[in-house]
């Protein structure tokens, strides 16, 4: 076993004991519980009940993960952990890596088990979502996850102040949830377009089939919510495609894009933090 | 092959300049002792040899690795307790000797190096439940582990009570005797002199001298001031100057009086029972008898002074004057 993995096994070890592990996993099933209560009537309407319950996760993993693992590096450089695991044999690259893959673990236990959770209420409720649904939002699920994690940590591998480290991230979720469509789009669109509206109704139909504005399909896949929201309905399609036969009406380019942008999320910032954190002096 | 070397070491952060063209070499199977007073740069010369930070000049190495090109291959090789960490607390003591028998791919026994740092009885507690002393030994437990050829131990009498300490300076023996080099860093002389072979003594980012045990304790012990508490009813005619003929004595070097104290400075220690005797003898009645055991600072004061007035330098066998 390589000194990555026997970090992120410590690591998980020391999670699962944790009593913020189990608060938070159960403060999100108790929200996703609640949301299900709440606007089942309306999934009964739609033709993929899971994948629209899926949204829930949009806004909540983020939270997630930031609490989850906004410490994972910076919290071992201000606790002087880190110099016990550098006191082993092992490179700067087996922390951030060992972190990685120890928060990874974590995060993806509690997310997959509140999803599975959720899927068979959905299935035995409304029995519509086939396998390929479950089976492509779950793992457009474990994608958007690694994607908030990769900034987390990465961020958490650059900074030296914990609180430097929360600001940041908080500050990333505030500009994705809640002024993306209101700022950041109006703004690229009145440089495309010379309109601050963008034209696009954001409730208008699943967003992965959306076609036009071109422009628009792009730079609003550059917000993970949003390439979240394409993937767990263009994923699927992908499945069905390739294992019972089927269509999508979903456009490939702008959803694959988006896929990428996910991918993107996942790993450079964590490249770009380790590569700081290797320069950097540890005292 | 030398156990640690440094070359013209230099660290500054800003303005500050932490080490200062530190040179040592720490030959192998030796115990030598970092002496310093807080402050001194002690852990950032270690921090350097850990590649926890980079070195602003000159370079350092270990078992004639570079750290900072090589960290693995110097950290395979070594044990390290360094100053400040922390450990899991929601891991067991045994979980975290275990956890360093894997990163070291040893096949140390988690019990028995337990047994070793006196926590046998603690293996199955968290560590978050561990009292200070008792996390300073599963972590010089864990820096025991895969017997390496170096061990570099930051201050390792923090939070250690005396008969723990006694039991560690045991434990130590049995490494060097094994053929271990022991570094050690520490502001207590006693610490050091009951083990150590040579030390060096590292003050504001200079390295001093590098000297054995014993040649610092005589400069220290030639540095005893004897403090006499005279009657409490002075006479009006004092005399502030009068010496009571002390200064006659030979290894008297200087006495300081105040209306009710005379402050002694002996070279030689032998010579404080005939300075009260002197004393006696001019009719004063000496009340109390306190003898100041100089310090640390005091010698770090004096090797200071030395070296920037060329003065003698402490005599450095089988070492090297800074």
């Amino acid at each position: 076993m390589s000194a990555t993995l026997r970090i992120a096994r410590a690591e998980v070890t020391d999670a699962v004991r944790s009593r913020a592990l189990w608060v938070v996993t159960a403060v999100l099933s108790l929200f996703v519980v609640t949301r299900l209560w709440l606007y089942g009537d309306l999934l009964a309407g739609t033709t993929y009940p899971f994948l629209s319950t899926l949204d829930t996760f949009a806004e909540f993993v983020p939270l997630l993960v930031i609490i989850l693992g906004y410490r994972a590096v910076v919290g071992e450089r201000v606790s002087g952990r880190i110099r016990l695991l550098l006191g082993q044999p092992g490179r700067r690259r087996d922390i951030v890596t060992g972190k990685y893959v120890g928060r990874a673990a974590t995060l993806l236990a509690v997310v997959l088990a509140v999803a599975l959770l959720l899927s068979a209420f959905v299935v035995a409720q409304f029995g519509t979502d086939g396998p390929t649904e479950i089976v492509g939002g779950l793992a457009v699920l474990v994608l958007y996850t690694f994607a908030w994690l990769g900034v987390t940590v990465g961020v958490s591998s650059v900074a030296i102040s914990e609180t430097r480290v929360i600001g940041v991230l908080i500050g990333l979720y505030a500009l994705c949830v809640v002024l993306w469509d209101t700022l950041v789009m109006s703004l690229v669109s009145l440089v495309v377009t010379g309109q601050a509206d963008t034209g696009v109704d954001p409730l208008a139909g699943r967003f992965a089939t959306l076609e036009e504005p071109t422009w628009f399909l792009y730079v609003n896949r550059l917000n993970p919510l949003h390439a979240f929201d394409g993937a767990r309905y263009y994923v699927p399609d992908l499945l069905d495609i390739a294992f019972v036969g089927g269509t999508t009406t979903a456009p490939h380019a702008p959803n694959i894009f988006g896929l990428g942008v996910l991918l993107a999320w996942a790993t450079v910032p964590v490249l770009v933090g380790y590569w700081r954190f290797q320069r950097a002096d540890l005292d | 092959m030398t156990a640690i070397e440094t070359d013209g070491l230099t660290k500054r952060y800003g303005d500050l300049e932490a080490i200062s063209d530190v040179d040592l070499t720490v030959e192998r199977g030796e115990i030598f002792g970092f002496l310093g007073p807080n402050g001194a740069g002690k852990s950032t010369t270690i921090d350097v040899l850990l590649d926890f930070i980079r070195p602003t000049a000159g370079r350092a190495s270990v078992l004639d690795d570079d750290p900072q090109e090589n960290p693995r291959a110097v950290r395979e090789q070594i044990g390290i307790l360094p100053d400040e960490y922390s450990l899991y607390d929601r891991l067991t003591g045994r979980e975290h000797v275990v956890f360093a028998i894997e990163m070291n791919d040893a096949a140390d026994d988690p019990d028995e190096i337990l047994e070793r740092v006196g926590l046998a009885d603690a293996a199955d507690q968290r560590a978050g439940d561990y009292s200070k002393g008792m996390g300073q030994r599963l972590a010089l437990g864990m820096a025991l582990v895969g017997d390496p050829d170096v061990l570099i131990l930051d201050e390792p009498s923090s939070g250690i009570d005396p008969n723990g300490m006694h039991e560690i300076r045991t434990l130590l023996r049995e490494e060097a005797d094994r053929g271990a080099t022991v570094f050690f860093s520490s502001h207590a002389l006693e610490q050091v002199e009951a083990i150590c072979d040579r030390v060096c003594v590292l003050d504001d980012g200079e390295l001093l001298a590098v000297s054995t045990v014993e040649n610092l304790r005589d400069s220290l012990d030639s540095r005893s001031v004897l403090v006499l508490t005279l009657d409490a009813n002075p006479d009006p005619d004092l005399d502030l100057n009068d010496d009571h003929g002390l200064l006659e004595l030979p290894d008297v070097t200087d006495v300081e009086r105040t209306e009710t104290a005379l402050r002694i400075e002996c070279a030689d220690p032998g010579v404080k029972s005939a300075a009260i005797s002197r004393v006696e003898d001019t009719g004063a009645s000496v009340v109390d008898i306190d003898v100041e055991q100089a310090s640390l600072e005091d010698l770090f004061a004096e090797l200071t002074t030395d070296s920037t007035e060329g003065a003698d330098p402490i005599e450095t066998p089988g070492g090297e004057r800074a």
